[in-house]
């Protein structure tokens, strides 16, 4: 036991990558990192054989698609690998994993796809969960006195309503004991993310591979035969019926309203960027294909209640069905087939839609800056 | 807080041990074992401690009251105790069971009624430690024990941690000359480390290993096809063993580090030759408790043979209902009531069969009965018999060659080699080094997996 604990601190202080199967689970594996951001400051993670969340889960390792991930930190904790003085941001990007850029590396994220299209910088505040109270802080900490918020919003958010990007907080108020580079350093029990528990957990999950141990996952993710002859994972939560459709759409439009208002006062403007989930890009493209997307008809409601507000807002639905439909009989896809995230490819689209509605709301160019 | 938990390993046992060891005074350590039990047990749920802290406080000054006074007033002081802990356990553990059932037998008569069902949270452990106050009691009613003056002492035994959640269910006298010596006990760390290390590896890499396989399984028994179902029972037959004896040696080496030691509880029992022999290997505290405290005062074997399978049928039923409220497990204890009434009848006859014979048939007639004691209903436990009783076709359950290759390793350390109490806990490098090894692939099973709580500390 002493052995072992004496290993776990001695592990603690490297990062985390070497054990996770993506570069973004060694990023978020710090609970309460010490920056605004969302991971620890100063940070960098590599991994030259990443592969999907969905093949993780599932344990499923012939659906894997390996390919090479680098994660930068910047010093405030959001994923941004220039230095901030040499250069002048126009706006920024705030939403979940999906603006962060799991699964991909740091030139292939959205806030940089579209940083490229704009030809001014973009500032990535991807975090696990969007966050009304980090937009503003974002905004300060970047000295941004005008230009353009990006709100990207997951369809699985969509669908679990403004309430849950509270919940999903996590509690740092105490934020020695919290953090955990301190719980990993100290022994081996007091992090789940400390070293010696994450490669124990990695052993057992080599072995509930349903041969000699059962994955208790397995129902977690669903495997489906698309109308190319290729397989894709799905996770089984974003293919459940839409409940409370009416309820979500008014929540969604008083969330955006506010988000408006303030950022209006620091003299940015909103623009909504509306992902489809997965599944809702896919279910069509099946071989078997399912009947209802109760989750198009939310994102069409979301976006169609936005546009009387005038909240200038792009919708992806449409223009990524179409396009995964383009590109399947080339065996491409805008998403990962094993993982819950879009790929480079369905980043690249988006970022052009969203530089489209860009253009037409308002011009954006570094002189906006100043 | 499980003793299969990192916060045990590392954090919880060695604090308790090194400052156990740092006192002095008999007192001292019993206060210190006293606050370290109630921290244990307060990790389920503090309010639980405060049920605990009342039935020893009462326990405690009945056994000084009975050894004040004589004749009605020291009866008084036998009933009070026990019907205040009996008051408790039938609370929290069978009001709503109590409820239920009058409620489908009215239903069954065409006479409906309604109830509001109490919300009640079982405490942990309730089971084992009203058992510990109830024999202190009855024992000191009986002279068998003088009762303690020393309250920090009984405090000390009721609450002692490796034995409160789940057993085994100590008497006052098993333990009374350890404690009496508390302040000069020699610790045994290299037994007690040697007991809790096996008990471990029964526990997280046997009975874990089965429970992952067949647990799910057996969520879906209606699907299951008949060599499914043999292959859960009979996974779940060695899993119940290998959870509670390996949890049971685990409190045996615990108590071994605090110079305390802890009965037997379970010697071998699938190696027993008939169904009595079983149950004097199988949870030998109970089996006993059951004999002392209500087998023998019913009067036993001594008033015929009619009175006898009487008492003994009785005697299981609710030794069955002990375990859980559930109909399924009294008739799991009836179960077992009635093979104790035909073994006695037919002892002459079934000695004569080979050995062999006799150990594999009481295998078969345990396994047996553990389908009702897994069962959640009698529909479940219908489906089970027609499952492994007549023919279903089908395939076996995800994982079924990991749970075969454990099922081998199991069946063969219960059927052949000696128990934790049999070996000798000395050190030799070669053994000493499987076990560390297969102690760290237990960190590693811990650490990554989901805690699976004992079996029994529901009870």
């Amino acid at each position: 036991m002493a052995a072992a604990a004496a290993l776990n601190f001695a592990l603690s202080f490297k990062s985390l990558d070497w054990l996770a199967f993506r570069t973004w689970e060694a990023a978020v594996s710090v609970e309460c990192p010490s920056g605004i951001g969302p991971f620890e400051p100063d940070q960098v993670y590599r991994k030259d054989r990443a592969y999907g969340d969905l093949a993780n889960i599932g344990n499923m390792a012939d659906m894997r698609q390996y390919r090479r991930e680098e994660f930068t930190v910047d010093r405030f904790g959001f994923r941004n690998d220039r230095p901030l003085k040499d250069v002048h941001p126009v706006g920024f990007v705030i939403g979940d994993s999906f603006t962060a850029g799991a699964g991909i590396s740091d030139d292939d994220t959205l806030p940089e796809q579209l940083t490229r299209d704009a030809g001014g910088f973009f500032y990535n505040a991807g975090a696990v969960t969007g966050d009304l109270a980090k937009a503003e802080v974002v905004s300060s900490t970047l000295h941004l006195s005008k230009g353009t918020v990006v709100y990207e919003l997951l369809e699985r958010t969509a669908r679990n309503g403004p309430s849950s990007l509270e919940a999903r907080k996590p509690d740092c108020a105490e934020q020695f004991w919290a953090s955990a580079k301190v719980a990993r350093a100290a022994t081996l029990f007091a992090s789940d993310h400390s070293p010696g528990v994450l490669l124990s957990r990695k052993f057992v999950k080599a072995v509930e591979n349903d041969y000699w141990q059962p994955n208790p996952y397995r129902l977690e993710v669903a495997r489906r035969k698309l109308q190319n002859g290729q397989e894709v994972l799905f996770y089984r939560y974003d293919m459940r019926p839409l409940r409370d459709e009416q309820k979500l759409t008014t929540e969604w439009r008083s969330y955006f309203e506010d988000l408006r208002q303030r950022m209006a006062r620091r003299n940015l403007q909103l623009v909504v960027l509306v992902v489809p989930d997965k599944y809702t890009v896919y279910g069509p493209l099946l071989e078997e294909r399912p009947g209802d997307f109760g989750g198009e008809r939310l994102l069409a409601a979301i976006e169609q209640e936005l546009r009387k507000t005038d909240i200038p807002v792009v919708n992806l639905t449409q223009k990524f069905r179409a396009a995964a439909a383009e590109v399947l009989s080339r065996n491409q896809y805008i998403y990962w087939r094993d993982d819950t995230h879009w790929n480079p490819l369905g980043i690249k689209l988006a970022a052009a839609s969203l530089w489209s509605e860009l253009q037409q709301a308002r011009p954006v160019t570094s002189a906006n800056s100043d | 807080m499980l003793f299969n938990s990192l916060k045990f390993l590392f954090l919880f046992l060695p604090v308790t041990y090194f400052v156990f060891w740092r006192l002095r005074s008999k007192n001292q350590r019993y206060m210190w074992l006293t606050i370290a039990s109630y921290v244990f047990y307060g990790a389920w749920n503090y309010k639980f401690c405060a049920l605990m802290a009342f039935s020893t406080v009462v326990s405690f000054l009945s056994g000084l009251a009975m050894a004040e006074y004589d004749g009605r007033r020291r009866k008084l002081y036998l009933i009070l105790p026990i019907t205040v802990d009996l008051l408790l356990l039938g609370y929290f553990k069978y009001v709503n069971f109590g409820l239920h059932s009058i409620a489908a037998a009215a239903h069954w008569f065409h006479r409906p009624v309604q109830f509001d069902f109490v919300d009640v949270v079982l405490p942990v452990g309730i089971s084992f430690y009203t058992f510990h106050t109830i024999t202190y009691i009855v024992d000191c009613y009986r002279g068998v024990v003088q009762p303690t003056r020393n309250f920090f002492e009984f405090a000390c035994y009721v609450s002692l941690f490796p034995q409160l959640v789940a057993g085994p269910i100590v008497r006052f006298r098993q333990i009374e000359a350890d404690l009496e010596h508390i302040d000069c006990n020699r610790r045994s760390l290299h037994r007690g480390w040697s007991f809790f290390v096996i008990g471990m590896i029964k526990k997280v890499l046997i009975a874990d290993t089965i429970a992952a396989v067949i647990d799910p399984a057996l969520a879906r028994y209606d699907l299951l096809s008949t060599a499914g179902a043999w292959l859960c029972i009979v996974g779940y037959t060695y899993q119940l063993y290998f959870d509670f004896s390996g949890y049971c040696d685990m409190a045996v080496g615990l108590g071994h580090m605090f110079g305390l030691r802890l009965p037997q509880n379970f010697n071998s029992p699938y190696q027993a030759t008939d169904i009595a022999d079983f149950w004097r290997r199988w949870h030998i505290s109970l089996s006993t408790c059951l004999r002392d405290y209500l087998y023998i005062p019913m009067g036993g074997s001594r008033e015929g043979a009619w009175k006898t399978a009487r008492n003994l049928l009785i005697t299981m039923l609710l030794g069955g209902l002990w375990h859980g409220a559930n109909w399924t497990f009294v008739l799991w204890g009836g179960y077992h009531g009635i093979l104790l009434v035909l073994n006695r009848s037919f002892v002459e006859t079934w000695a004569r069969a080979p050995s062999a014979v006799r150990r594999a048939a009481t295998f078969l007639a345990v396994t047996l009965g553990w389908v009702f004691f897994r069962s959640a209903n009698f529909r479940m436990v219908g489906s089970l018999f027609t499952r492994m009783f007549q023919y279903h076709g089908g395939g076996l359950m995800p994982g079924w060659i990991g749970l075969a290759t454990v099922l081998v390793v199991a069946a063969a350390l219960a059927h052949f080699a000696p128990n934790t109490f049999e070996i000798r806990h000395e050190w030799h490098p070669a053994w000493s080094t499987a076990f560390a090894a297969a102690y760290v692939l237990c960190l590693i099973v811990i650490a990554g997996a989901k805690a699976s709580p004992f079996l029994y500390f529901q009870f």
